[in-house]
């Protein structure tokens, strides 16, 4: 259910200041409840401006309006007391509240002091509860204590008063408030940036993206030659093992061959003692056959009993012929030693003069006689040159056939891959080292390839970019928040003033229903309808209807103290107003003067039923004291009286004191 | 309805169509909503540290996204 904020004026006292020293009450019996309509009615010079500037005061913590008089200038006239009071006593929300205002004429200084009935009882200082913070200041008490420089003010282009009255009352000025109060805050967050200013942030965020796509691109990069690297490196070794390899298999061909060469020189060796061991035994006839070395045993045997010279030579040729008779008894003529010397050519010539002389010359060896032995020496030697045949054929194939295993074609092949790998892997740890130098060259971060400088510079340039973005995003906050509450605030305003002046031309009309005035808006001031002025009373009658229009919606339920309610208001609009008046608030109290009743009172017992008559004097005619005296309720004081009675209060025709 | 009365409820349905407007989330317009209703009742809301609380609490219900950081940039 919803629940409004109530404040009510229970009753105040003064004492020992300008005004007569009194206590009023405005309450309905013993209970808290005030009547609806308070009428003070109080000569013109007893005190009602000091009585005002009092109550202002008193509701709004703001002592400025007296220091600006004068502390001394409250102190009643005449007073040899340095000390003066005034205490307003309130209800808030159904709780007993009290301002004191205390005054030191001596040393002129006034103190406040607050009692509440929930708070902590009587305590220095302007302490009412915060709740009722909201209206007891000097922004907002000023539109509830209400007077007529303020009516003439709504009106007024210059004053700002009606716009100022509006967001007070209807909460807008806080929404202002809260925009100023973020844009300090933001203004402070960016300032804590460190940023000079919110330029380049476009610049510093491309900036940042540039190092880091250049810092990611040199990391790829490098991955990518370290990769290689490593296959360079993998490849390199297994090349290597494969050459090795290679080397330590084609060794130990190349020794197999170097064994079955030397093998085979030894065999071909063997073979040449083979061969002339045959050779030799092949020329001893007698051990290719025993009919060989029979008949060469036979023959030689002839030749010894032919007598044959045992040497054929040349020289028994040339004896022969020196002789004087051949050996065949012939004698020795020319013609004889010219045939002997021919055929001693021919004869000396031929294989067979060799035998023979071997035969001759030579002594059969004993082994002729051992033809078995020779024979069978000579088989055994064959039958190892046969052999050696074979082995040699076989060891010439199979170095051949190892020479065939050589593959030195791949070989070189494998050697040429090794080193462009070589070449490579030395080509990659150069471009590898420009990746990880700690410092490069280049002038410019996408000609830089260390990865340790460009690490750096991106840390560099994302602080700078983190502080830009940072800044930046606050500077993109507060102007969306300056927007949000701008235009809510704007939207608001059109809304309520709308509202606000189609309820007050209804109230004007209320009031002045043969005057077609009208406020056609509200802007910084109330924006009359085709008119350029107005009178005091048609001000103060707009002022009314706007202020009770305001002050309808606004969720408090406050007291609305006027000075002269209808006394610049011609007389025939008096009664009108009169009928506004209790539609302004649920307690009135208005300050009057005796020329104010006509036409004003009438019109408002015709409206209101509660309502309270009080008159304040001062009592120095003693023909109205001792009149007062006969009234219904009369307090006196030492220097005034205070009567609560409706004929009193009517009859009464004191427009002015004499101080 | 609002204790606070019509005024408020107007200003509470500005809040909210402004904060559509601007993209502005709803928990932003309720935290100035709600910080309009503590200085309904109290004069200590525009104290300096209940400023610091509630300004903070504004700026980490708002969200900027990075299109909107490059959009909103002068340069």
């Amino acid at each position: 259910m919803q629940t409004r904020t109530s404040l009510n004026i229970l009753g105040w006292k003064s004492n020992n200041l300008r005004c007569p020293d009194h206590s009023v009450s405005f309450r309905k019996g013993e209970d808290n409840d005030s009547h609806r309509i308070t009428l003070l009615q109080m000569p013109n010079g007893t005190g009602k401006t000091t009585l005002w500037k009092l109550l202002r005061t008193a509701l709004s913590g703001d002592k400025t309006e007296l220091q600006e008089d004068g502390i001394i200038e409250f102190k009643r006239k005449g007073s040899k007391d340095d000390l003066g009071s005034f205490d307003v006593s309130l209800l808030f929300n159904g709780a007993m509240l009290s301002i004191e205002i205390d005054f030191d004429f001596d040393s002129g200084t006034v103190d406040f002091w607050t009692t509440y009935s929930k708070g902590k009882g009587r305590v220095q200082g302007f302490h009412p509860p915060i709740e009722a913070m909201r209206f007891l200041n000097n922004n907002f008490a000023r539109f509830f204590i209400f007077d007529g420089e303020l009516a003439s003010n709504f009106l007024r282009k210059d004053s700002g008063k009606t716009r100022e009255v509006i967001d007070v009352i209807s909460q807008l000025g806080d929404l202002n408030n809260i925009n100023k109060f973020l844009s300090k805050y933001y203004e402070a967050c960016i300032d804590n940036c460190g940023v000079s200013t919110l330029q380049g942030f476009n610049r510093r965020k491309s900036a940042y993206q540039e190092a880091k796509d250049t810092l990611n691109r040199r990391k790829k990069e490098l991955e990518k030659l370290e990769s290689d690297e490593k296959f360079t490196e993998d490849s390199l070794e297994e090349l290597t093992t494969r050459a090795d390899d290679y080397i330590q298999t084609q060794k130990g061909i190349r020794e197999g061959i170097e064994g079955l060469e030397k093998e085979l020189r030894n065999l071909d060796a063997e073979y040449k003692d083979l061969e002339n061991r045959a050779l030799n035994l092949i020329t001893q006839p007698d051990a290719l056959s025993k009919h060989f070395a029979e008949g060469i045993t036979k023959f030689s045997d002839s030749l010894d009993k032919l007598k044959l010279p045992e040497n054929v030579a040349r020289e028994f040729f040339v004896e022969l012929r020196d002789e004087d008779n051949c050996i065949c008894g012939r004698p020795m003529d020319k013609e004889a030693q010219r045939e002997i010397k021919e055929q001693e050519t021919k004869l000396l010539g031929s294989e067979i003069i060799t035998v023979l002389n071997q035969l001759k010359s030579s002594k059969l060896p004993p082994e002729i006689q051992k033809f078995e032995d020779k024979n069978q020496e000579l088989k055994a030697v064959l039958g190892k040159i046969k052999e050696n045949d074979v082995a040699r054929r076989n060891c010439a194939t199979e170095i051949e056939m190892k020479k065939n295993t050589i593959d030195d074609e791949n070989y070189v092949a494998l050697i040429e891959k090794k080193r462009n790998l070589e070449i490579k892997s030395e080509e990659i740890s150069i471009a590898i080292e420009k990746y990880r130098a700690i410092n490069d060259p280049a002038k410019n971060i996408k000609s830089t390839f260390s990865i340790q400088v460009l690490e750096k510079e991106l840390k560099k340039r994302e602080k700078e970019y983190l502080k830009s973005k940072e800044a930046q995003a606050f500077q993109v906050k507060s102007q969306l928040t300056k927007k949000l509450l701008k235009n809510a605030y704007q939207e608001a305003q059109r809304t309520i003033c709308s509202q606000i002046t189609k309820d007050t031309n209804a109230r004007i009309e209320q009031v002045m229903p043969y005057n077609s005035i009208r406020i056609a808006g509200i802007e910084s001031y109330l924006h009359l309808e085709g008119q350029k002025g107005s009178s005091e009373g048609e001000k103060l009658s707009i002022a009314y209807a706007f202020l009770t229009s305001l002050f309808h919606e606004c969720g408090y339920y406050l007291p609305f103290i006027v000075d002269s309610p209808a006394n610049p208001i011609d007389l025939e609009k008096r009664g009108k107003i009169a009928e506004l008046v209790p539609k302004l608030a649920d307690q009135f109290i208005a300050f009057t003067i005796s020329s104010e009743r006509s036409g004003f009172l009438d019109a408002l017992e015709k409206n209101e039923s509660d309502i309270q008559y009080l008159t304040l004097f001062r009592n120095n005619i003693p023909s109205i004291v001792e009149k007062a005296k006969h009234a219904k309720a009369y307090k006196e004081t030492g220097n005034g009286m205070l009567v609560e009675d409706k004929s009193f209060f009517w009859d009464f025709q004191i427009q002015k004191e004499e101080d | 309805m609002s204790n606070q009365g019509k005024y408020y409820d107007t200003i509470e349905k500005s809040i909210k169509r402004a904060a559509k407007q601007c993209d502005i989330s709803e928990d932003t317009a309720d935290i100035i909503l709600a910080w309009l209703e503590f200085a309904y009742n109290n004069p200590s809301a525009f104290d300096p540290s209940v400023v610091l609380t509630r300004t903070s609490l504004i700026d980490d219900s708002i969200n900027i996204s990075e299109v909107e950081l490059d959009l909103e940039n002068a340069d």
